[in-house]
């Protein structure tokens, strides 16, 4: 599906997933539609949206992007989802250490399974919640560098990272080819925040 | 009373309408109350009613909705009484004096911590933009009370996402927490048996569905889908959990409604049918799956139907490929 478009436009499917309440879908709405809202629907089986990225060097990556459902028992439905996918955000509450358990058994569940997925990217959101924060940013950065994984932390409310991690995922995928199992990427957050945020498409 | 007025600007139940009602659905609807009026003056009150063919008729034609709650749960009953028979370990339940417990009492309630806490967090997450769903509102207390006490009789099912959208308007509808209750139970537990457990067997219906799409009577549906590279399981799962709240306008989903208590799950499977190829143009206009994600989120852009001719839609399709499931 990679590639699909001509020579400027690059299309990738990319799939959300975490636990339930983390913020997927506030990321998504924050990307898309730039908005935020204090209480987000919860959503069942999954959601479907798109929006268009243009990295610094003029190319412009469309996201089909799939938003899933974070209750455990919709497990069995996200292969469904995360099936073809080339890049997958997984999502964890800075607040909530059990979040961030559930979010490294979905990376390895991808690295398992989605054999077509050529970034993860690990969002640790709610960003601006710090003061109640139980996850600490060093110790996932430790497992993301040991994993392959872009990692930033975001905050849909603030909207701190939310265009920068889908510009990286952008950054990293590969760009018209068909889609490989593509190397491992391995970048710092300082190097991840380098691509620059859309707006101009 | 006529409860088929609703505040000022919102629909029947309460939400943003969606579309404009033409005043020949709104004239059949008055009509229609007429009728049952006149034919069936005490329905509202009956305990027992007998599921005859004209009273059948009547309810495939629209159910005047202050008539709903009481239509719903003779409906569900003759499907209740079936299941209970069958399963005496773990049957339909009068949940009132649990209820009770639920609004003074709530530690008295044995549910596991992450059912409560996950129901907690859903409570301002289920409608957050209707008026009755905001914190200390009635509505938003009784569906906590209601979602709560599901998990204490069921800790099988415990509490799944989607359960307190169905609760949601079964409570806007009924405006009552022990009649929402026993319907939810229904649904749940008979109408759509393992679709809310880990199971996940709604994975079922869709494979029905995608049966369906494949024979030659629905080609033109099916190449629209295609062309824009749009599986069924993109909105199937949805539609299914959710009983089709948030893809149709309040008044089509009670006609809906009407029908699945009626006449069980294939309902559902039916009305996919017929509401893709009612769109099937919309759906072809553009095929791109951005746009036909839009038609298929938002089935209410379209002229009202009246009930009957919905209803009629509904039985018109499915046949020979959708099985009696319920």
């Amino acid at each position: 599906m990679a590639g699909r478009g001509g020579q400027q436009m690059n299309q990738f499917k990319l799939v959300l997933l975490g636990e339930t309440a983390v913020g997927k879908s506030s990321l998504v709405l924050r990307f898309v539609k730039g908005q935020f809202q204090e209480y987000q629907e919860s959503t069942i089986g999954a959601a479907f949206l798109t929006q268009t990225v243009c990295l610094d060097d003029g190319t412009k990556v469309k996201f089909e992007i799939w938003d899933t459902a974070g209750q455990e028992r919709y497990h069995s439905l996200a292969p469904m989802y995360y099936r073809g996918a080339q890049a997958a955000i997984v999502v964890y509450d800075i607040t909530s250490h059990a979040s961030f358990l559930r979010a490294k058994s979905w990376v390895k569940e991808l690295q398992k399974q989605a054999e077509n997925v050529a970034v993860i990217a690990l969002a640790g959101n709610k960003a601006d919640l710090a003061a109640r924060r139980e996850v600490q940013t060093e110790e996932v950065e430790a497992y993301a560098q040991e994993e392959k994984l872009l990692f930033m932390e975001t905050s849909a409310k603030t909207a701190f990272n939310v265009v920068e991690i889908f510009a990286a995922i952008a950054k990293h995928l590969p760009k018209n080819q068909d889609t490989r199992r593509g190397d491992g990427v391995n970048l710092r957050r300082a190097e991840a925040a380098e691509a620059k945020s859309g707006g101009c498409c | 009373m006529c409860a088929d007025t609703s505040p000022a600007g919102k629909d029947v139940l309460g939400f943003e309408p969606s579309r404009h009602i033409s005043g020949d659905v709104i004239a059949n609807l008055a009509r229609r109350r007429m009728r049952w009026h006149r034919k069936y003056p005490r329905i509202e009150d009956a305990q027992h009613k007998s599921f005859t063919r004209p009273f059948k008729r009547f309810i495939s034609k629209g159910v005047p909705h202050h008539l709903r709650p009481n239509v719903w749960r003779l409906s569900a009953s003759r499907f209740a009484q079936k299941y209970n028979r069958k399963h005496e370990d773990v049957p339909i339940l009068n949940g009132s004096a649990l209820l009770q417990q639920a609004r003074s009492n709530p530690h008295a309630l044995t549910i596991d911590e992450d059912t409560l806490m996950q129901i907690k967090m859903d409570m301002p997450r289920t409608f957050p933009e209707h008026a009755e769903f905001k914190e200390g509102a009635h509505i938003y207390e009784e569906l906590g009370h209601v979602l709560r006490v599901f998990a204490h009789l069921h800790p099988h099912i415990g509490y799944c996402q989607a359960m307190n959208f169905l609760a949601g308007v079964l409570l806007l509808t009924t405006r009552d927490a022990e009649a929402t209750l026993s319907l939810l139970q229904c649904i749940v537990l008979v109408y759509m048996p393992d679709r809310y457990t880990s199971e996940m067997k709604v994975q079922d219906d869709v494979k029905i569905l995608q049966r369906a799409l494949n024979t030659p009577r629905y080609a033109h549906v099916r190449s629209a889908l295609e062309d824009a590279g749009v599986d069924v399981t993109f909105f199937a799962v949805k539609w299914l959990l959710m009983l089709f709240v948030d893809a149709l306008p309040s008044d089509q989903l009670l006609v809906l409604w009407d029908l699945f208590f009626l006449w069980g799950r294939r309902v559902l499977l039916q009305a996919a049918l017929f509401l893709l190829h009612e769109h099937v143009e919309d759906l072809r206009a553009r095929p791109d799956v951005n746009h036909v994600m839009d038609v298929l989120k938002d089935l209410g852009r379209t002229r009202a139907l009246t009930p009957q001719a919905f209803a009629h839609g509904i039985t018109q399709h499915g046949g020979g490929v959708v099985p009696k499931l319920v």
